[in-house]
C-alpha cells in the first residue's frame, strides 16, 4: 500500500498566456498613463475657460454698470496676466480681452466682448454679445 | 484510480495564496488611487475658486478706478492699497455738471490689505465727500491707515491675499497674488497661489 502522496503535477502558463498577459498589462498602463495627461490638460483648459468667462461676464457687468450710470460704454481692450505656482512649477497665461460697441440702433449699443487666450499653440475664444440702453 | 482523484482536486495552497497577494495589492492600488481622486479634486477645487476669486477681484478693482482721474489717486504702503475719488453716487449712478459736462466727483474709495492669519484680506471702503463738483478731489490726509482706522463699513473683497502692488504711471498697473493651501497641517499639503496683473487707464 503506498501511502505517500502523488507527484502533483503543476501546470505553467503557456507563451501565448504570457503574451497576452502582458499586453494586456501594457494596455492598461499606457491607458492610464495618457487618461492621467488627458486629464490634468483638461482640468487646466476649463480652469482657463472658468476664467475667461469670469472675466467676459465682467466685462458685460460693467458695460451694463456704465449704461445704467449714464456713461456710454466705448470699445475697451486689455491684458490680464496670470502666473500660477503649483507644486514648485510656474505656468504664466495671458488673456486678451476686447470690447466692441456698435450702434445697431438709436438709443441701443450692442456690445460684444471677446476674451481670447492661447493654449498649447492654440486659440482659444470666448464671445459675448449683450444690448444695454444708456440711461438719458 | 485514486491518483486520479486527487489530479482533479481544487487549489493548493500556493494558488490561494498568489491570489490572495494579487487580490490585495489590487485593492491597495485601488485604495490609493482613490485617495489621489479625492486629494486632486480638492486641490483643483481650491485653484478653482482662487483662480475665480482673483479674476472677479481684479476686475472689481479695474471697474471702480477706471473711472477715477490721473490726479486724483494716491498710492499708499502701510496698509498697502490705493485711495481715489470715485463720480459714482450711491446707486452707482455718475452725474455731469451742465456747464463744464466734467463729472461730480462724489467720494472716495479706498482698497487696502488687512492682516488675515498668515496672510491678508482686500478690503474696500469709501467715504462721501463734503463738497461735490466737478474738480477731482484730492487725497490729501485720508490715507489707507485712515480708512482703516476711522472709516466704518466696507466690505471684504477678497480672502488669503499675499500681495497688492499698484505701480504708478500711465495706464497704471495692478497685481494682485492670491493663494490657498490645500490639506493645511498634513503630509500632502500642496500651495496654489495665482498672480493677477493687468493695466488700467483712468478715464476721467
Amino acid at each position: 500500500m503506498n501511502l505517500s502522496p502523488s507527484p502533483t503535477k503543476i501546470r505553467a502558463f503557456t507563451l501565448l498566456e504570457t503574451i497576452l498577459a502582458s499586453i494586456l498589462f501594457a494596455t492598461v498602463s499606457v491607458s492610464l498613463a495618457v487618461l492621467f495627461g488627458v486629464a490634468n490638460r483638461g482640468t487646466l483648459n476649463s480652469l482657463h475657460h472658468l476664467s475667461g468667462n469670469a472675466l467676459a461676464s465682467g466685462l458685460i457687468s460693467s458695460a451694463r454698470e456704465d449704461a445704467r450710470a449714464g456713461v456710454v460704454p466705448e470699445n475697451r481692450s486689455g491684458q490680464y496676466i496670470f502666473t500660477t505656482f503649483r507644486r514648485g512649477n510656474e505656468s504664466k497665461l495671458a488673456m486678451d480681452y476686447r470690447m466692441e460697441v456698435h450702434s445697431p440702433t438709436l438709443g441701443v449699443k450692442d456690445v460684444i466682448v471677446e476674451v481670447s487666450w492661447e493654449y498649447q499653440g492654440k486659440v482659444q475664444k470666448i464671445e459675448r454679445e449683450v444690448l444695454v440702453s444708456p440711461r438719458p | 484510480m485514486r491518483q486520479k482523484n486527487q489530479q482533479c482536486c481544487g487549489t493548493s495552497l500556493v494558488e490561494v495564496l498568489i491570489a490572495s497577494a494579487v487580490v490585495g495589492l489590487i485593492l491597495v492600488c485601488t485604495a490609493y488611487l482613490l485617495q489621489s481622486c479625492f486629494r486632486h479634486f480638492r486641490e483643483v477645487d481650491s485653484a478653482v475658486q482662487v483662480h475665480l476669486l482673483a479674476t472677479t477681484s481684479l476686475a472689481r478693482i479695474e471697474e471702480d478706478l477706471r473711472h477715477a482721474n490721473p490726479a486724483s489717486y494716491q498710492i499708499f504702503t502701510n496698509p498697502p492699497g490705493i485711495v481715489f475719488g470715485s463720480p459714482r453716487d450711491n446707486a452707482g449712478k455718475i452725474q455731469f455738471d451742465p456747464d463744464s459736462l466734467q463729472p461730480l466727483w462724489r467720494k472716495l474709495v479706498c482698497y487696502y490689505l488687512e492682516p488675515d492669519g498668515s496672510r491678508f484680506r482686500l478690503v474696500r471702503k469709501e467715504q462721501p465727500l463734503t463738497t461735490i463738483d466737478d474738480q477731482p478731489p484730492a487725497v490729501g490726509t485720508n490715507d489707507t491707515s485712515h480708512f482703516q482706522l476711522n472709516v466704518t463699513g466696507g466690505g471684504v473683497i477678497a480672502r488669503g491675499v499675499e500681495s497688492l502692488v499698484f505701480t504708478d504711471g500711465s495706464p497704471l498697473e495692478l497685481e494682485l497674488t492670491l493663494s490657498d493651501i490645500s490639506h493645511e497641517g498634513s503630509s500632502t499639503e500642496s500651495l496654489f497661489r495665482v498672480q493677477v496683473e493687468t493695466k488700467i487707464a483712468l478715464d476721467n
